[in-house]
This record gives structure tokens, sequence and C-alpha cells, in this order.
């Protein structure tokens, strides 16, 4: 399966799947519309596509999927935490 | 005895100093690059994310004035541009020189699209009067993806370079950086554009 995503159809897979997450992002999101705010679901699964993306241009386009379990660790681990933290600020109304 | 000091050796031969780092792959000092860019743009994200929190109407006024949908079609160009450039790093491990070029030359024509959509996007928003002092969100939204566009047109340059300099080490530390400019902007294009 890791041998996969090394090849070119492996690739060209999770660049397909980039771009459904993107499409699958701004539907959730009303992108174009003139909804003003979101609902806090609808924030958390925004949040969470962009962590998949994240996590899918790390693994696969710069190949940690071929590093140690600790760097991958360490990236999505730092990324999620990022994220994680952005989502709870836009999602508080003070 | 004699094994374990081979062993060593080997060892030795196989890093090249740079410790743990060693255990990524391609260059170290990209993966150097990479985390600093993401603390760089982790603090802005997070400058983003308190101002929003402190000034909710005036963030969602001024972002309602961004167009999501041209976020996307930009996202879309970028993470098109990266799988080029995977395919490229690919193609010249194998010693496809010719091919990995035309990869390269795509990569960069992408890079391009998106400045144009870019440029287009600053454009309609100094037409309508906004610029950098507007509010707080303007601010933050030029400083930041501008920041970001002055990342794609140095890795424009780069990459120029590796089809010049074709060789897999090159090629693979640039593209490194360029999927590196991509998954900034794959943060960055929800929080500012999306999330609301």
């Amino acid at each position: 399966m890791k041998k996969f995503f090394t090849t070119a159809k492996g690739l060209f897979t999770v660049w397909a799947v980039l771009v459904g997450l993107t499409i699958l992002s701004m539907v959730n999101a009303q992108a174009g519309t003139d909804v003003s705010s979101l609902s806090t679901t609808a924030l958390a699964v925004l949040f969470a596509l962009s962590l998949l993306k994240a996590e899918g241009i790390l693994r696969y386009f710069l190949d940690l999927q071929n590093s140690t379990p600790g760097w991958r660790h360490f990236f999505t681990g730092a990324i999620g935490i990022m994220i994680f933290v952005l989502f709870t600020l836009t999602a508080l109304k003070l | 005895m004699t094994e374990q000091v081979s062993t060593i050796d080997d060892d030795e031969e196989e890093g090249s100093g740079w410790g743990a780092l060693d255990d990524l792959p391609g260059n170290p000092i990209m993966w150097v690059l990479i985390i600093s860019e993401l603390l760089v743009f982790g603090a802005f994200f997070l400058s983003f994310g308190v101002s929003r929190l402190l000034e909710p109407e005036v963030f969602a006024q001024s972002q309602s004035l961004l167009d999501g949908v041209w976020g996307g079609v930009n996202t879309i160009v970028l993470l098109t541009s990266g799988l080029l450039c995977a395919l490229a790093t690919q193609s010249v491990q194998v010693g496809n020189i010719k091919k990995t070029r035309a990869l390269l030359a795509g990569a960069i024509s992408l890079g391009a699209v998106f400045g144009i959509i870019k440029f287009i996007e600053y454009g309609d928003k100094f037409d309508q009067g906004i610029g950098i002092e507007t509010d707080t969100f303007f601010t933050l939204f030029f400083l930041m993806t501008g920041f970001h566009f002055m990342h794609v047109i140095f890795g424009m340059i780069l990459l120029s370079i590796s089809m010049w300099k074709c060789r897999h080490d090159t090629v693979e530390t640039v593209c490194s950086f360029w999927h590196m400019v991509d998954l900034i902007w794959v943060l960055l294009y929800p929080l500012v554009y999306l999330a609301r």
C-alpha cells in the first residue's frame, strides 16, 4: 500500500483526494454565498478537512511516509494542535 | 567486535551529520526551513484568530468582501502544481530529464496562474478603495497572503533553476520548498476565506 503512493498512479490518487477535500470544504463552508456565520459543526468539519489536506501533502507529496513514525507524529501533532487552537478561536464568541 | 565497528561506520556513512533530521526524506536544511515557515505562518494564523475574536464584526464585514470560490480555485491550482512537482521528483530519479523539465515547466505555469488570480483579487480590492490600512482584517489579509505570494514567486524562481540544473538533489529540494508553499496555503485558505 505504501509503495502504491510512491507511483505516478498513487500520486494522482492523492491529488484527486486533495482536490475532492478542497471542494468539500467549499461546499461545507458555503463559499460564494452570503452566509454570515457557520455553525460549530461546519467549522469543525472545515478545520478537520484542512488537517486531512495538510496530512496528505506532508505524507505523500513531501514523502514523510518514508520517514520515521516519530517525525510523522511530530508533524501531525504540531499541525493538529495549531488547527485545534484556530478552530477554538473561530468558534468562540466573546 | 569487528562487525560492530563496521556497522557504526556504515551508519556514519549513511547519515550526513544532521542527527534526527537525517531520518527525513530529502535535504535536511529544507526541513529546517519548512519547520521555520510553519512557525512563522503559525504565529500569523494565531494573530488572525485572536484578532477575529476581539473584533468579530469588523472581521465578518471585511471577510464578506473576499471571494471564497476564487480562493478555492487557487487551492486546486497549487495542489495540481504540487502534483507536477511530485511527478518531476519521481521522473528525475529514473533519469528522464526531458519529462522532468516538462513537469517543472507545468508547475511554474500553474504558479503563474496562481499569481494572476492573486493580482486580480488584489486589483479588485484596491479598486474598491481597500488597502492594508483599511482595518485589522485587511492588514492581516494582505500581510499573510502577500508574504505567501512572495514565497510563490521565490518558488517559481527556484523551480526555474531546477529546470536548468536538472539533478535529482536539486529537483527534490526545490520541490520540497514548493510543497511547503502549498501546505501553508492549504492552512491559510480555510482560515481566512471560509471560516466565519
